[in-house]
């Protein structure tokens, strides 16, 4: 990684304050000033992150700012999970299964100016005295489960239109901006990538994109940024949801 | 799962060594004696895990010891699953947040009786001292992002034959046992469980497992067990080996 020399101390808990939501409010500030984190930058293209090997006791990076995918490959068909702020990784692991029969490839790439907070050995270390914050980094993987597993619900999905809207609203709820006109999603979702994140082909992305245009559900922006019009189909709607 | 009893404690670094591998001898001796654990038993059946089950704040999670769980997400007709077994860390109090926007629902299964320990915030207190305990716990449930990543990639196969396989390989890989006659899969995997974790229907997974057996490739046992003969589809695998070259371990 380019920038691994080119460390910025970085406040954990200030940048993203949910990690400390279970810490007492007698102990926020001490542990406030205990999190603190290397951060670096990482630019947009491939990452070579298999290099930047971590070592023992370190719980991965925390996505300050910017967005990641991962790519996972089984022969031909390819998986990609979408990452951003909030999320943690560890980009240098692959799958530990003792044995490995079928052939798996993993690959990332930045698709937008990333900035990461390290989770090291020394931090861990320094938040030691709250586990709440461990648990709180824990509960950010578990999430990543939780979506991934209901990309496996969507990707079930007949119509294309269906997977693509409902996954643009998923992306909505974590990084979405209320906005007059809609909710607009910021980042860079090309019909390449919404193709590989839905499992679909991209012409039949593109085709199902036109559609929901045409159908006034979504609006494209420049830069393949999204604005999201309405709300999700009515049977699929969380009933439950604040407007 | 209505009911649980609180069986005994255990020494997690014990019943799993592998939390521990990165600690140096001198020390995982000692972290052995103070990682202990609360194990908690759950019947096979339906989990409903309540509000009050758990004490959430600072708990890294249940470990599962023994048996076989299911997760399952449902969103509208479409229901997909996770099969969890021993070795993993499941967070079953954690909810998708009641304000997304799409509706989904989350479903426990224990499809073979579980035993797990309760990793809750006095254990984690107490492997304080030594980061790289939490830092494999952590490990595991980045695992599961991987495994589910495998899972989607196999949903993408347009043979419902090829995506059995491939999934009862890697459950193979996880938790097969190598017998004179092939490799045994003793965990309980129904059709309808199959086509969950396939994202496929239970009526094409059923026509895909009876050609899969006509074709030598598995064989159904009693119980809903398996055995799978020979080696994954030729142009899927390679060696363990090289995976590892490419993909260093955490």
């Amino acid at each position: 990684m380019a920038s691994r020399g080119r460390y910025d101390l970085l406040s954990v808990l200030e940048h993203d304050p949910d990690l400390g939501e279970d810490v007492s409010r007698e102990q926020l500030a001490r542990a406030r000033n205990h999190a603190y984190a290397r951060s670096f930058w990482q630019e947009r293209g491939r990452w070579q992150a298999a290099s930047e090997v971590d070592q023992p006791g370190g719980l991965g990076l925390l996505i300050v700012s910017g967005f990641a995918a991962r790519e996972l490959s089984a022969g031909n068909y390819t998986s990609v999970e979408l990452l951003g702020p909030g999320d943690v990784l560890q980009p240098w692991a692959g799958p530990e299964w003792a044995q490995q029969s079928v052939a798996i490839e993993i690959s990332w790439a930045v698709v937008q100016r990333l900035r990461v907070a390290s989770l090291d050995r020394e931090f861990v270390a320094r938040v030691s005295a709250w586990p709440e914050i461990v648990a709180a980094i824990s509960r950010r993987v578990t999430w990543r489960t939780d979506r991934l597993l209901f990309q496996l619900a969507l990707s079930a999905l007949r119509r294309i239109d269906d997977r693509v809207l409902l996954m643009l609203w998923q992306f909505a709820d974590r990084w979405g901006t209320v906005t007059r006109d809609g909710v607009m999603l910021d980042l860079p979702l090309t019909h390449e990538l919404l193709a590989s994140v839905v499992g679909g082909r991209r012409p039949s992305v593109s085709a199902a994109v036109r559609r929901l245009v045409d159908r006034q559900l979504l609006s494209p922006l420049p830069r393949s940024r999204w604005l999201l019009l309405g709300g999700p189909p009515a049977r699929f709607k969380n009933h439950a949801a604040p407007e | 799962m209505g009911t649980n009893r609180r069986v005994q404690k255990v020494a997690i670094l014990d019943r799993d060594p592998d939390l521990a591998e990165d600690l140096e001898p001198a020390q995982s001796e000692i972290a052995r004696r103070v990682a202990v654990a609360d194990l908690l038993s759950y019947p096979a059946g339906r989990w409903a895990v309540g509000p009050d089950d758990f004490s959430e704040a600072g708990a890294l999670g249940l470990l599962l010891v023994e048996g076989l769980l299911a997760r399952e997400v449902t969103v509208a007709d479409y229901t997909c699953a996770e099969v969890l077994g021993p070795g993993d860390v499941v967070q079953p109090w954690l909810r998708i947040g009641p304000d997304q926007s799409v509706a989904s629902e989350v479903d426990w299964d224990v499809v073979q009786p579980v035993k797990a320990a309760v990793l809750d915030r006095a254990f984690a207190l107490g492997v304080a001292r030594w980061p790289e305990i939490p830092a494999a716990i952590s490990r595991r449930l980045m695992q599961r992002t991987h495994w589910l990543a495998f899972h989607l990639a196999v949903c993408g196969l347009r043979r419902i034959e090829d995506r059995l396989l491939l999934v009862l390989w890697h459950f193979a890989d996880r938790w097969g046992t190598v017998t004179p006659d092939g490799i045994r899969l003793d965990m309980r995997l129904t059709h309808d469980l199959l086509a969950a974790v396939t994202g496929s229907r239970r009526p094409s997974v059923s026509s895909g497992l009876r050609r899969l057996s006509q074709e030598g490739r598995i064989k159904s046992l009693p119980r809903s067990r398996w055995m799978l003969f020979g080696r994954p589809p030729v142009e899927l695998r390679r060696t363990y080996a090289r995976t590892r070259r490419s993909s260093p371990k955490s």
